[in-house]
């Protein structure tokens, strides 16, 4: 992995304004292939740790509609480096203007090819889902292991819309997409337009939890994957009575109010002022 | 008998006033288990009070004193290799720094991340066996405390663990772990100066230097070296070292305190300081019960001769005193026990097991059954089962039933990176296996009314079974991990 490239003073701007930034290539062929691989064997049910993940959707061995796996990087070591990696924690401190950076959960994600409407992923804010948190400015970062175009269903935001609120359109498996952009423009009166993330293999796109996103069928011959982590500020609390306190990362541990998000289901990524508060992992430099 | 209407008057208010504090702060406190588990600031002098004040019961005085009836000042080397294996950790870091890097909660919760919740669960299974095997043995030698030191005569005895058992199980159901951490300072300092008073007399009435002659000949000039003794010797020293570091990283109580801090200094200041008070903790008992057997003699009760030779020769007053702080020591250690056993078992088994989310009122109804269904067990196990040889030894042995799996689970764990799942499931399996079969058959031979001792029990020497266990248990994870070859996701820094 690529561990020299931070954002510059421009595309941290870009991200502030923008909400999301596009990184260049941070994982070499090598990598991607080995990726690849690991990837294929937790869709299909396969852990090389022997331990399951969090939670998954469908069933393994079900890969004709969209596959979600959270906390895959319980299940295989290859892909627990690289969710835990120091460089994506360091970028994301570096977009977000903080000191240090926990991982929120990851999210092993497969669009299967011909999805039809099927793989179609609503508008949506990640933030909706994740309520429970006391902060806003959340940070997910979403690795390409293919190319990502608008063939494949790549993902799409609308630059800007961290900035308008949280708008209460959470919609993930929303299959009609357009529709909701019609209510989403009468809520904020602002326009609707969308950027697809085309990414090759290997780029990361960063979006702010507030950034609306989702994303169109994969009309392609070929599976569209990739890896969410979802990420949370160092120092974040459990905030309870909200819509998502039954979100699966609160099962870990059962938090209670103003309780800190922490621990090893919460395993730090990056400290600025701390270089080894990555404790798990033992292969980064 | 000599225990007066006066020293049950100090028992009484002291348990009473226990009881109303705990009860009082209880309304006024909510996040007393924050604090415990979630990561507060531990400051020093809580921190060593509570350490000491929980792993200072009245069980343990007890069975420090029948070594001390049975092997003389020999027994001392329990308390030194104990606090060796505490300041030694203080010193080093060894485990604890890192379980604290790693922000785990508990060794449970450590189990479950660096290896699967199958391990989890195992782990808290045997932790469950063990704990319940040894709360039989606590009630027992609490009974035979009471009975001997105050004026309930001897054939109560089995009336006596059913009453402690009821209050014990009441105490903790209203929510005694609150009055437990509150009156834990309360309980140590009683206890301490209790416990010095106690050694004041016992010395006086047995003379400083002539003690040691006394000693002599009633044990023998070769009862003073640990090394050479047949009880204890390098078999002993080896086992019971290692059995020292198990307790300070994986006995939960202890490992709870250490989590808790935020600050590695602090723990390990904590650690070196709670090293001296454990050196007492060992000492003290084992003075007493040296000064029973030289009071009773060889032919007395080990295990009842200290309480009674303490009854004889206390003053009125300091009886009361003394009993008010020992039943303290009792209630905190039992209650503590029980809820830890009872929290195990609905978080680390039921929970996992389960696999739907309990709800917090589910979580506490169903800890107070198991407080309940444990009680019961105790107080029928305790009643039933004889024990063979000296209440240390059969503590050692259940405890090693955790013990043995889980210290090479943990050590392998956060020091070498190819420690697997297999290996950690062979490490639990093969660690468990002699202590498990020594106890089962014990059990199964007493139920069959069969005195002879059994295979297991002649297969090696205690101390060699203990040992072995530790032994079997590395190389369980040692072949388990090399064999399979499994890379574990989250392996955590081996530097």
């Amino acid at each position: 992995m690529d561990i020299h490239t931070l954002p510059t003073t421009d595309d941290v701007a870009f991200f502030r304004s923008n909400g999301y930034w596009l990184s260049p290539k941070l994982f070499s062929d090598a990598e991607l292939a080995e990726l690849r691989v690991h990837h294929a064997a937790v869709v299909a049910g396969e852990y090389e740790t022997k331990r399951p993940p969090l939670s998954r959707d469908p069933e393994p061995g079900i890969t004709s509609r969209l596959v979600q796996v959270n906390n895959a990087y319980w299940t295989d070591a290859t892909i627990a480096r690289h969710v835990l990696s120091v460089q994506i924690g360091r970028i994301a401190t570096h977009l977000l203007g903080v000191k240090g950076i926990r991982l929120w959960h990851d999210q092993l994600l497969l669009k299967p090819p011909q999805s039809g409407k099927a793989g179609n992923i609503g508008w949506h804010q990640d933030r909706g889902y994740w309520s429970c948190l006391d902060r806003d400015d959340q940070i997910t970062a979403w690795i390409a292991l293919e190319d990502v175009n608008e063939e494949n269903g790549c993902m799409e935001v609308v630059p800007g819309s961290h900035t308008w609120g949280l708008l209460g359109e959470d919609h993930f498996y929303q299959q009609d997409i357009d529709q909701q952009i019609a209510r989403i423009e009468q809520k904020t009166g602002k326009p609707f337009t969308t950027k697809p993330c085309i990414l090759p293999a290997g780029c990361v796109s960063f979006h702010h939890s507030l950034t609306i996103h989702g994303s169109r069928p994969n009309v392609s011959t070929r599976p569209r994957i990739s890896i969410a982590v979802h990420l949370i500020i160092d120092g974040t609390r459990y905030r309870a009575g909200t819509p998502s306190e039954d979100h699966t990362s609160n099962t870990l541990r059962r938090p209670r109010d103003g309780d800190l998000y922490a621990g090893p289901y919460f395993p730090v990524l990056f400290r600025e002022d701390e270089p080894n508060a990555n404790v798990w992992m033992t292969a980064e430099p | 008998m000599r225990f007066s209407t006066f020293d049950w008057t100090l028992v009484a208010v002291y348990v009473l006033l226990a009881f109303a504090i705990g009860m009082l702060a209880r309304k006024r406190i909510t996040n007393i288990a924050d604090y415990l588990v979630a990561g507060r600031h531990i400051r020093y002098n809580l921190g060593v009070a509570s350490l000491v004040a929980t792993e200072l019961g009245l069980v343990t005085m007890m069975y420090f004193a029948e070594q001390g009836y049975r092997f003389g000042f020999a027994a001392f080397i329990i308390g030194v290799i104990w606090a060796a294996a505490y300041f030694m950790i203080g010193q080093t870091g060894f485990v604890v720094e890192r379980i604290r890097q790693l922000e785990i909660i508990t060794i449970t919760e450590y189990f479950q991340v660096r290896y699967s919740r199958g391990v989890r669960v195992l782990a808290a299974s045997l932790l469950t066996i063990a704990g319940v095997l040894s709360l039989g043995v606590f009630l027992k030698l609490g009974a035979v405390f009471i009975v001997n030191f105050t004026d309930i005569p001897e054939t109560s005895l089995h009336l006596t663990m059913t009453v402690l058992v009821v209050i014990v199980v009441i105490y903790t159901i209203l929510g005694g772990m609150v009055s437990v951490v509150l009156t834990d300072y309360v309980q140590f300092v009683f206890l301490a100066i209790g416990m010095l008073m106690a050694s004041v007399f016992v010395l006086h009435y047995h003379g400083v230097i002539s003690i040691f002659e006394k000693a002599r000949e009633l044990y023998g000039a070769g009862a003073m070296n640990p090394f050479t003794h047949p009880e204890y010797g390098w078999t002993f020293i080896a086992y019971w070292a290692v059995f020292a570091v198990s307790g300070c990283v994986l006995w939960q109580p202890v490992a709870q305190r250490i989590l808790a801090s935020e600050n590695p200094e602090l723990n390990r200041r904590i650690f070196k300081s709670t090293s001296v008070m454990f050196l007492g903790r060992a000492f003290f008992p084992i003075l007493w019960g040296i000064g029973a057997a030289l009071y009773f003699g060889a032919a007395g009760d080990p295990t009842a001769g200290m309480p009674k030779f303490l009854a004889e020769i206390l003053p009125i007053g300091i009886l009361g005193f003394l009993a008010a702080g020992m039943f303290a020591a009792l209630m905190s250690t039992d209650d503590s026990y029980l809820i830890a056993w009872s929290g195990i078992i609905v978080q680390d088994l039921i929970a996992p097991l389960r696999g739907k989310e309990i709800s917090e009122s589910g979580r506490v109804m169903l800890t107070r059954i198991c407080v309940f269904m444990i009680g019961i067990l105790m107080l029928i196990f305790g009643i039933w089962y004889e024990l063979k040889d000296s209440a240390f030894r059969y503590l050692l042995d259940v405890t090693t039933i955790y013990y043995a799996g889980g210290l090479p689970v943990l050590v392998a764990g956060l020091y070498w990176k190819r420690a697997n799942l297999p290996g950690a499931y062979l490490a639990f399996a093969f660690g468990a296996f002699l202590p498990l079969a020594f106890v089962a058959e014990d059990i199964i031979l007493q139920a069959r009314g069969i005195g002879e001792p059994g295979f297991f029990n002649e297969l090696f020497s205690a101390n060699m079974r203990g040992l072995m266990s530790f032994v079997l248990g590395f190389i369980g994870m040692g072949i388990g991990s090399i064999i399979t070859g499994n890379s574990p996701a989250l392996a955590g820094k081996q530097s």
